[in-house]
């Protein structure tokens, strides 16, 4: 099996942090960004979307980043990322879909403004404005954390991996105003506990 | 009975409707949200934090993000192939529903705000062309994908084709200039076969 795509990129940090909790081998190669490739139609033919990550398996090719997680838990963690229950099952994939729909547009301009722009091109209001959706989408996570220890339930599962990333990115950031959320400080202490976390999640901004 | 909160002209309402009848799952259903309103009072917002349509509640169960909910309703209810077995088909399926959210969705967005949402006085005719461009060359990847298997994750319909389903009726029936891309009119007049596709989806744009 393998993973394309660069370590840095959010999409692909879910899939990397997901192989490691269930201890699958795989190679991976760098693509994406400073590494391109996604431009070669080699690897358009694989991902006409021409984003990272895509898996391949054998004949088996899959993009998107939550659908890839989703794939690999129901192959690789069954009963441990992948829920047993139905409703636990279906509750993991809503707080997967709510990071694509709504926690993940409403960070982009924070993190591009912060990270990839050099200080005198930053769009503070467009950064303001982004901050402040993403605290206020941060304190949806946190009123369920105030109910469940963990996104889904009791237990981790893959449900709390795309936030989980975020939840990184957004306490790594200096000198911004951040509301405290105290569920969420506790849930994004449980997960710093995690090695796979440490290992392919805590690597910096870039 | 399972009950459905969105108003019926909401894409990703329809997504759970359009479920419920291939289903043949009776409901309750309640406009929520757009003209009606009801998705920023504090009882809708006590089951959904994040005030957008659709939510359902099943018993004492509540979901909400419209691709986990229909897919919890085809797991819960549904079967192969609705609901694929075979986890590559399933993970193509998967795989569709996300992309729109990433990617078909807000390609759409500005393409359907400026030719249904906006007077015909009011709109940026420019605007709505590049919009419409960049949509295009979204639906020439659906287009490529229906060249190689008669829906979208293979040879059955399954729930990957409810997102994307949605998206194409607005596509084919939106006044607005349409590259031909023959395989997307393949399976979209499969689609348009289907009753649960005509009730929930063939209806006025609003």
């Amino acid at each position: 099996m393998k993973i394309i795509g660069r370590k840095s990129s959010s999409n692909v940090q879910k899939v990397l942090w997901a192989l490691a909790e269930m201890g699958v081998s795989y190679d991976r190669e760098d693509a994406g960004r400073e590494f391109g490739v996604v431009d070669t139609d080699a690897y358009g033919t694989l991902n006409p979307n021409r984003r990272v990550p895509t898996l391949v398996d054998g004949d088996f090719v899959l993009w998107e980043s939550n659908a890839i997680v989703r794939h690999l838990a129901r192959e690789h963690g069954q009963g441990m990322l992948y829920p047993s229950d139905a409703r636990t099952l279906a509750s993991a994939e809503k707080w997967m879909d709510w990071q694509l729909t709504t926690l993940g547009p409403g960070f982009t301009n924070i993190f591009h403004g912060l990270v990839r722009d050099p200080p005198e091109k930053r769009n503070q209001e467009a950064i303001e404005k982004s901050r402040a959706a993403t605290e206020s989408n941060l304190e949806i996570v946190d009123a369920q954390l105030a109910k469940t220890a963990w996104l889904a339930g009791d237990d981790f599962t893959m449900g709390d991996i795309p936030a989980g990333i975020y939840a990184y990115r957004w306490y790594a950031f200096e000198g911004i105003e951040r509301k405290t959320l105290p569920n969420l400080e506790r849930w994004y202490a449980a997960l710093q506990e995690r090695p796979a976390f440490r290992e392919y999640v805590m690597v910096g901004l870039g | 009975m399972l009950t459905i909160k969105g108003r019926d002209t909401s894409s990703n309402v329809q997504k759970v409707l359009w479920m419920c009848g291939e289903l043949g799952l009776p409901f309750e259903h309640e406009n929520i949200g757009g003209p009606f309103g009801g998705n920023d009072q504090p009882d809708y917002l006590a089951i959904n934090p994040n005030g957008r349509v659709p939510t359902i509640i099943d018993g004492d169960y509540i979901l909400w993000e419209s691709n986990s909910c229909t897919r919890y309703l085809a797991a819960q209810y549904g079967s192969d192939p609705l609901c694929p077995a075979d986890p590559k088909i399933r993970g193509n399926a998967e795989r569709w529903m996300d992309w729109q959210l990433t990617t078909m969705s807000p390609a759409l967005v500005p393409v359907f705000w400026g030719l249904v949402r906006t007077a015909p006085a009011d709109r940026d005719k420019d605007a709505i062309e590049a919009a419409r461009k960049k949509l295009s060359a979204m639906i020439a990847i659906v287009d490529a994908q229906l060249a190689r298997t008669t829906y979208l994750a293979g040879d059955d319909f399954t729930f990957g084709d409810i997102p994307l389903g949605i998206t194409a009726y607005r596509w084919f029936v939106m006044d607005m200039e349409r590259e031909d891309y023959p395989n997307l009119k393949r399976w979209y007049a499969l689609l348009t076969e289907r009753k649960a596709f005509q009730d929930a989806v063939m209806n006025p744009l609003a």
